[in-house]
């Protein structure tokens, strides 16, 4: 193994491994020390790449084109970061809950740090897919570790919008297979080949983007992964849980909300689709004019509400809301894409740390120092846009004199209420569990004979 | 008869051998049980080992005694098989040397453990069945066995679930032999054939065989929890943490997923299950059972009826698997058998240790137990996020073929299912998760009385740790000569002619 190799491999290894807390107390600034690897790849590396069959269902990482770039910015980013933690366990009060703070708090922020470097260095979907579930769930708890209930609301909001959005990626990169044939059955069959073909599933980004242009489902992948990555990235509309976290979160978490969650995401939308190769006119235009809507949206977030804490979020709607509309230009013209496409690398670079170097101002500013463990706001607990525009809407239409429309809002809202009130499904079905318990015979017999009714007539 | 005419037995007395010298040994014969169990164990994970290098070498291992005129017991390693018995054995060591810590002080420890052998040698019997009647015999063998370690703590409740678990096995055992003996008037042999031995009836006998397959599912489907005859396995919660572990992840849902799989391939073959269209009811009910079961388990507080239903969901996944009916779905159905053994004993370990060590028993009593049993909190968590598929755990590799499968086959609405049974698994394991690192404790807990500041005893801790690592290797290195996955994919070349 060369010297690129291993240090492609320490990069989110070390990182992973250092999380361990036993392992940490043994290696002195580990902080700092985790993020070595990635330094020394980034001075010492050549393009490489190393495939790993062996790993998960074969898998890739790589030292490519991009990759110095993203790297730096993952240093930049980190670097401050590890010198908060360092200043954080520095003061630490020495008392036991102060001490099991941090050492989650290092856990938590060490988690984060391998999924991040794992998803630059990653050179296929199931890789990227892995690592960054690994960051979306340790940065949950980076997020709402030693925290308040506001701290914790946003978190949760968080964790809602990683649960979904990984959900929508796993489908996606189910569809990505279908779409490279690797696993086509009836195909293997035909060919009289070997079962051993489904062992090459080859998902590198490069072969899913070109399997792609011809594939029928491509429209259906595309939504995916654009609602996907949106929903990690925040993007106009999808982005309830940024302000709510940029204002809860603690200083040395919120300087990475805009570099890790948010151009992470952005990465995987660069990455997992086949922007430059394919001609989607429509879907180009859709997008574009959610990007405007985002652009929009954030210029009137930042007129209504001229608050300094607001600017983070509103700085990411504008970024994200600008990329939304490139990304739909490069979905019409490709081959606008292909000429400017590498900038949007630049782009995410640029725009994380400016979020960065933004927040850790704000943080500043407040608190005037980067490492306090109180969060921007950390008693008001903020009623979400969408409650107050369905508010607004009720109240508008009831001063125009239509009563019909909000009693029947009620009513509807009191039914459905009474529908998902938890306890009472939670009775229903205790009382059908002990009725399936009391009368186990009957009810399994009438089943038999339901089913076997069902299919004579069937088959029948 | 084959050149390793004995190894099949030697299999199965590795553990029944053992079981019998148990029963006769006094109370206080620590150290004697512990040596019969574990070299019981060992010997077993040995000669399991010497099976699978011979299978995958083309070795046969057969042992065929009579029994009835015309019917054979028969005891055959072939490439399914191995992969059950695989889990049984390894998870049975596992279990062996966790239910020792666990009972250390508990009354007829000597009752507990020959059964506990004997449950582990039907299960093995299970496994190795070479036809159906042979199948029959150990599958009923496996339900006395485990009647007296559910019942072992000897309460009221035990005793309830004890019965309720009797009568609903039993129950499905009689609809199970009906069936057997109904197939056999009309076939004439009972023998386990690559891709099924019925083909002949058809297409004279479509409805009996539609009927005997419903009676066999029927009754395979009450030890495998399929809704609605899954009751009896909420309530057998109430039996010792070893026998959880073993009733969820090794012998009993797992003997009737198991028999499912051999009833559709080696007794129908998919081609004419297919053809009579009694996959597709199959695989709704088992939809049903996915989703039910997590719903179910999102209202239970007790963690260990949590657990219950949540193997009332995930053990479904296999049969959804299989009556999918395609290769890449039989691929993710069969890998389950093992991954979701390896990450629901994790789990049902972990629930062992709160209990056993702080008396915690419900959910709402977690709050802060990451503090006070970390390495125990940690092997629980990997266990939950693998259950709701994150990788690169094991069940990520499980519901990736079971996704591509369904796609495969043409079955889209099965990714819906995966869909909603993930979110259902994140609603019912993340709060636990977040409790137990995230909240302050309500009170302080206990202090430690072990060397070293251990949370609890080695003989706890140490295998849900294993087990745990367990569940992250099989993900991470799924794709390495000999793993479940590729043991799967042999399994489905064979079944498939591919």
């Amino acid at each position: 193994m060369t010297i690129t190799e291993s240090l492609l491999l320490l990069t989110p290894g070390l990182p992973l491994l250092l999380a361990a807390p036993w392992l940490r107390r043994v290696v002195p600034r580990f902080e700092y020390v985790a993020i070595l690897p990635a330094l020394l790849l980034l001075i010492f590396a050549e393009q490489t790449r190393v495939d790993l069959p062996w790993l998960l269902l074969g898998s890739g990482i790589g030292f490519v084109e991009q990759t110095p770039l993203l790297l730096s910015m993952a240093l930049l980013l980190w670097l401050p970061a590890a010198f908060s933690l360092s200043v954080r366990l520095q003061r630490s009060d020495g008392s036991l809950s102060s001490e099991i703070t941090n050492r989650r708090y290092s856990t938590f922020f060490l988690l984060t740090l391998s999924g991040y470097l794992g998803t630059i260095l990653a050179m296929d979907v199931v890789g990227f897919f892995t690592f960054s579930t690994l960051m979306g769930y340790s940065f949950y708890g980076l997020l709402i570790n030693g925290g308040n209930s506001n701290r914790k609301r946003a978190g949760r909001v968080y964790l809602y919008f990683i649960i979904a959005a990984d959900l929508l990626l796993f489908e996606a990169a189910l569809i990505a297979v279908v779409a490279t044939g690797n696993l086509s059955f009836s195909a293997v069959r035909d060919a009289n080949l070997s079962i051993n073909m489904v062992r090459d599933v080859n998902l590198n980004f490069e072969v899913v983007r070109a399997a792609l242009i011809s594939s029928s489902h491509n429209v259906t992948y595309l939504s995916l992964v654009i609602i996907g990555f949106a929903l990690k990235a925040g993007f106009w509309p999808l982005y309830f849980w940024l302000p709510m976290t940029f204002r809860a979160a603690t200083p040395p978490a919120a300087l990475l909300i805009g570099g890790v969650p948010v151009a992470i995401a952005l990465l995987g939308l660069v990455r997992w689709l086949p922007l430059g190769d394919i001609t989607l006119p429509l879907a180009g235009m859709i997008i574009q004019f959610s990007g405007a809507a985002a652009i929009l949206f954030s210029l009137l977030y930042a007129l209504i509400l001229r608050e300094l804490k607001t600017l983070p979020t509103q700085l990411t709607l504008l970024t994200t809301g600008l990329f939304t509309v490139a990304l739909g230009v490069g979905l019409s013209k490709p081959d606008l894409w292909q000429q400017y496409g590498h900038l949007a690398y630049f782009y995410i670079v640029f725009m994380s740390l400016a979020l960065a170097l933004l927040t850790a101002v704000i943080a500043w500013r407040q608190d005037g120092n980067l490492s306090t463990d109180k969060s921007m706001e950390p008693t008001e607990v903020r009623v979400m846009w969408i409650e107050h525009v369905s508010e607004m809407i009720v109240r508008r239409i009831r001063a125009m004199g239509m009563e019909t429309l909000p009693r029947l809002r009620a009513s509807s809202l009191a039914t459905a209420q009474n529908y998902l009130h938890v306890p009472v499904w939670k009775k229903a079905l205790q009382n059908a569990e002990l009725i399936l318990q009391r009368w186990s015979f009957a009810i399994t017999l009438l089943v038999l004979l339901g089913v076997i009714f069902v299919l004579v007539v069937m088959v029948g | 008869m084959s050149e390793y005419f004995e190894l099949p037995l030697l299999i199965l007395a590795s553990s029944m051998i053992p079981g019998l010298i148990i029963f006769m040994l006094p109370e206080e014969a620590v150290r004697t049980r512990i040596a019969l169990n574990m070299s019981g164990a060992l010997i077993k994970v040995m000669l399991v080992g010497f099976v699978i290098w011979g299978v995958s070498n083309g070795q046969q291992y057969e042992t065929r005694l009579p029994f009835l005129p015309g019917l054979d017991l028969v005891l055959k390693a072939d490439a399914l098989s191995i992969l059950f018995i695989t889990l049984s054995t390894v998870l049975w060591l596992v279990t062996t040397v966790y239910a020792i810590g666990y009972l250390e002080n508990s009354p007829h420890r000597s009752r507990f453990f020959g059964f506990f052998s004997l449950c582990v040698t039907a299960t093995v019997g299970i496994a190795l069945a070479g036809n159906l009647i042979t199948f029959v015999l150990f599958y009923e063998l496996l339900t006395l066995t485990t009647y007296p370690l559910i019942v072992h703590r000897g309460t009221e409740e035990a005793r309830q679930a004890g019965r309720t678990y009797l009568i609903h096995t039993m129950f499905g055992g009689a609809l199970l032999l009906l069936g057997t003996v109904w197939l056999y008037s009309l076939t004439g042999t009972l023998e386990f054939t690559q891709r099924g031995f019925v083909s002949g009836l058809l297409p004279d006998h479509d409805n009996s065989l539609i009927i005997i397959f419903v009676l066999l599912i029927a009754g395979l489907g009450v030890k495998a929890a399929l809704v609605p005859l899954h009751s009896w396995l909420p309530r057998a919660m109430v039996a010792p943490a070893p026998v959880s572990a073993l009733l969820h992840a090794v012998a009993v849902v797992k003997a009737g997923a198991f028999g499912i799989v051999r009833v559709i391939y080696d007794v129908y073959g998919i081609e004419v299950a297919s053809t009579l269209g009694v996959t597709l009811p199959l695989a709704i009910v088992a939809a049903i059972t996915v989703i039910y079961g997590s719903v179910r388990a999102l209202f239970q507080d007790d963690l260990k009826r949590r657990l219950a239903f949540s193997t009332i969901s995930q053990v479904s996944y296999i049969t959804l698997g299989i009556a999918v009916a395609g290769p890449i779905a039989t691929i993710g159905g069969l890998v389950h058998l093992v991954h979701q053994g390896m990450m629901k004993i994790t789990l049902f370990f972990c629930a062992g240790n709160l209990a056993e060590t702080l008396g915690i028993h419900k959910v709402s009593e977690m709050d802060g137990v990451g503090r006070r049993m970390p390495l125990t909190m940690a092997a629980f968590t990997l266990g939950a996020f693998g259950m709701m598929g994150a990788p690169p755990l094991a069940g990520f590799v499980s519901k990736w073929y079971l996704g591509l499968g369904a796609l495969d086959a043409g079955q889209d609405w099965v990714i819906f299912i995966l869909a909603g049974s993930s979110l259902l698994n994140a609603m019912y394991f993340l709060p636990i998760l977040h409790r137990a690192w995230f909240r302050e404790p309500m009170h302080e807990w206990p202090a430690t009385h072990y060397l070293w500041r251990r949370e609890t005893a080695w003989a706890l801790l140490l295998p849900p740790l294993f087990t745990a690592f367990l569940s992250l290797l099989l993900g991470l290195l799924a794709s390495l000569p000999y793993s479940p996955l590729e043991w799967a994919r042999f399994i489905t070349s064979l079944q498939y002619a591919l």
